[in-house]
């Protein structure tokens, strides 16, 4: 018989040679292929904008992931660019470098791709380094501060608060004179409860109905990326699972399988499940707050009880687990924290079968609904913006394009189990709330595929560099106990370079960028979080809707806070 | 695609209302569901507690790799002036307002010394009370061993 899946992967590495040789015959020793499936691009200033346009336009790279500004060179005035761009086709990743300084402004590449504009403001607020037609604006740090605050040198100086600042949109030539007189800017502050963590939508209203709208974000920043470049690799820990604190093994995964693959460290495959096992719980734990988050906007409240009674089932099997509710570190280097309790395996299957009950009677009830419908029917994001803005994860899939990277770019055994992925139609609202409800239903087949075959044998990794031994042997042995003392005082110090690694999580794809300069703290830490991106496509969607209506937008699209801000 | 369902067709209206009876009759006679909350939890964390030795001194040795690796740096330790002959610590504080309950003193802890099993108090009367010294981080150290779930028993 004629195999369709291998036939595809085939042509799939035949592609991905085919444009590595093109490359490699447009940028010659620019070009360098590194060890992850990152390939990084060198340019110079003056061909910055020029080799972009080519890399989109010719090259296929359509998909912005990220841009950030890296102080690998230490002078203090001259930086480093860092572009990341994703060829969908071959999933091929590149970074494009292009060193740059604080005097002279970097062309900017929000007409290009448009979810740059935030990236390029954050730039300037966090490194000073400035953007063609990009406001100079604090996006993350308040108002009235001086200095650039991830700068190696910046040093902390009382300020005052700017009270005055304009939020007044510019004025739009389409609209007449009259019509602008009776068109108003309103504030409006959310906090916890209503969204996920405070935030501010800034719109213009005509008539009661948003014409212009803007989000403005940065009111929990906490400065994650300056933290984790002061702390031991030890240290970063229990930072990670504050993050999005819906979702902790998203962020444990993603960051602790970078460092495993920069370091070649080998886990056993139980704990590779086990892994497995927690990301899928996190991820139907988020989608069901998402859900319930809709519901409590739309005043159903009985259906809130029963979502948050679903999350607590979830909860509950977690504190079981590792003793917390939500920020227990299941998750550690080389492995899982403990082998699984006793009598936890059935109760975790316990746990699906009344999931599902509960989701099936509840989206029953509400997916055809008229009212859910009438509601929710409404702000469309279609694939082309959705691609511009470099939205990913169920807001992309919602939209219509199918690109999940459990399927695309599998990582552990998501090879072997068997899921589909759920698409959207018209990327409503609705379509955003149904591809979740879908994803939770896949996520169960998921969990009880990985239960059902779970692999027997150690959790932890045998390699010497990243062991913990067991506690038992600690106290008895001292081999155990010279490797306790190197492990928790030495520390885990990685090797001079930089590695990127990436999951699909629950809100789209969530990456790890570290330089290490073979210290023991890290030269620079970027996150690639997908809220940050989601966040900017609030523009495009919130026109035509009603103030009220402005929770449901962004709940729809599942803006968590703590992860935008970081 | 939404996996072959036919969520977009509109179904009649009689039968979505005969529905909601599903929602509210099951919670008229059924209590809320406790599955999954009421089978006891052992390794549940709380606040830092000292463990003892059997004789009743501390088991701490002050080797600071608990106070070097806190991510919020909120362990204190002073250790007598001649270290080698009083292992103890003369003074050992955690600034419980700090404390994340992260757990990664317990675990770098060499001689398990140092427990997450401690009650959490929800209030004080003044914010002296919340820098723990090491007399009222060992007082649970009675109770700590009923606690101590039995995957992992304290060092002998």
């Amino acid at each position: 018989m004629f195999d369709f899946q291998e036939q595809e992967d085939l042509d799939l590495i035949n592609n991905r040679k085919l444009l590595l040789n093109e490359l490699e015959l447009e940028f010659g020793e620019n070009l360098t292929l590194g060890t992850t499936e990152n390939i990084s691009i060198v340019v110079s200033p003056s061909s910055y904008l020029e080799k972009i346009l080519q890399l989109k336009n010719s090259f296929g790279f359509n998909f912005f992931l990220n841009l950030w500004i890296s102080d690998n060179i230490a002078d203090g005035e001259n930086f480093e660019l860092m572009v990341q761009l994703l060829n969908m086709d071959t999933h091929q990743r590149a970074i494009i470098t292009c060193p740059v300084t604080e005097l002279e402004p970097v062309p900017s590449l929000s007409d290009i791709y448009h979810g740059a504009f935030w990236c390029e403001q954050e730039s300037w607020d966090m490194y000073g380094v400035s953007f063609d037609s990009i406001p100079k604006e604090r996006i993350l740090s308040p108002e009235g501060m001086e200095g650039h605050t991830l700068r190696k040198n910046f040093e902390p100086k009382p300020f005052r608060l700017k009270q005055s600042v304009d939020y007044s949109f510019s004025p739009d030539p389409r609209v007449s004179r009259s019509e602008w007189k009776r068109r108003s800017v309103h504030k409006l502050d959310m906090f916890g409860g209503e969204v996920n963590g405070p935030l501010r939508a800034i719109v213009e209203v005509y008539d009661e109905v948003i014409e212009r709208g803007r989000l403005e974000i940065g009111y929990l920043h906490r400065g994650v990326e300056k933290i984790f470049e002061n702390l031991s690799l030890n240290q970063i820990q229990p930072h990670l699972c504050r993050i999005n604190t819906s979702s902790p093994t998203m962020f444990q995964q993603a960051w602790f399988g970078g460092i495993e693959k920069y370091l070649g460290v080998h886990i056993p495959d139980r704990a590779k499940a086990l892994r497995m096992v927690f990301n899928e719980l996190d991820r139907i734990y988020e989608h069901l707050d998402t859900i319930g988050r809709i519901v409590d906007n739309l005043g159903c409240y009985p259906f809130l009880k029963e979502t948050i009674e679903m999350q607590e089932s979830i909860l509950m099997v977690m504190k079981k687990y590792s003793g917390q509710r939500l920020n227990g570190s299941l998750i550690c280097l080389g492995g899982v924290k403990s082998d699984v309790p006793k009598g936890w395996l059935t109760e975790c299957l316990n746990l699906l079968g009344f999931l599902e009950k509960k989701v099936l009677e509840v989206t029953k009830l509400i997916s055809n609904s008229t009212l859910w419908m009438k509601r929710l029917c409404r702000f469309e994001l279609n694939s082309k913006q959705a691609m511009d803005w470099g939205v990913s994860g169920p807001n992309l899939r919602a939209s219509g394009v199918n690109y999940d990277m459990r399927k695309v770019s599998p990582h552990y055994f998501y090879n072997d189990i068997e899921f589909e992925v759920p698409l959207g139609i018209n990327g409503q609202c609705y379509d955003r709330y149904l591809v979740r409800v879908e994803e939770i239903l896949q996520s169960l087949s998921i969990i009880s595929q990985l239960l059902d075959n779970l692999p027997l044998g150690d959790t932890k990794t045998k390699d010497n560099r990243v062991l913990i031994p067991r506690k038992q042997d600690v106290y008895s042995e001292t081999n155990a106990l010279i490797q306790h003392y190197r492990f928790y005082d030495g520390g885990v110090i990685l090797p001079e370079g930089e590695f990127y690694n990436s999951i699909e999580s629950s809100n789209g794809e969530l990456g790890f960028y570290v330089h290490s300069r073979g210290e023991s703290t890290l030269n620079r830490v970027k996150l690639r979080t997908p809220g940050f991106y989601s966040g900017q496509c609030f523009t495009d969607i919130c026109e035509g809707g009603s103030i009220e209506e402005l929770p449901l937008v962004i709940n729809s699209l599942n803006l968590v806070v703590g992860e935008i801000d970081r | 695609m939404i996996l072959g369902k036919n969520l977009y067709s509109k179904s009649s209206k009689i039968l979505n209302l005969l529905r909601i009876f599903n929602l509210i009759l099951p919670s008229i006679w059924k209590k809320s569901s406790d599955k999954f909350g009421n089978s006891e939890i052992q390794n549940e964390v709380g606040a830092p507690a000292l463990t003892l030795t059997d004789t009743g001194g501390l088991r701490c040795t002050s080797c600071m790799l608990c106070q070097n690796i806190c991510p919020s740096f909120c362990i204190k330790i002073e250790t007598f002036e001649h270290a080698e002959e009083e292992a103890a610590p003369l003074n050992f504080d955690i600034n419980i307002l700090k404390c994340t309950f992260c757990g990664l003193c317990e675990e770098a802890c060499p001689v398990d010394a140092i427990r997450m099993v401690g009650p959490m108090p929800m209030a004080g009367h003044s914010e002296q009370n919340w820098i723990w010294d090491k007399e009222y981080l060992s007082t649970y150290a009675g109770e700590l061993r009923s606690k101590v779930g039995e995957d992992r028993p304290l060092m002998p």
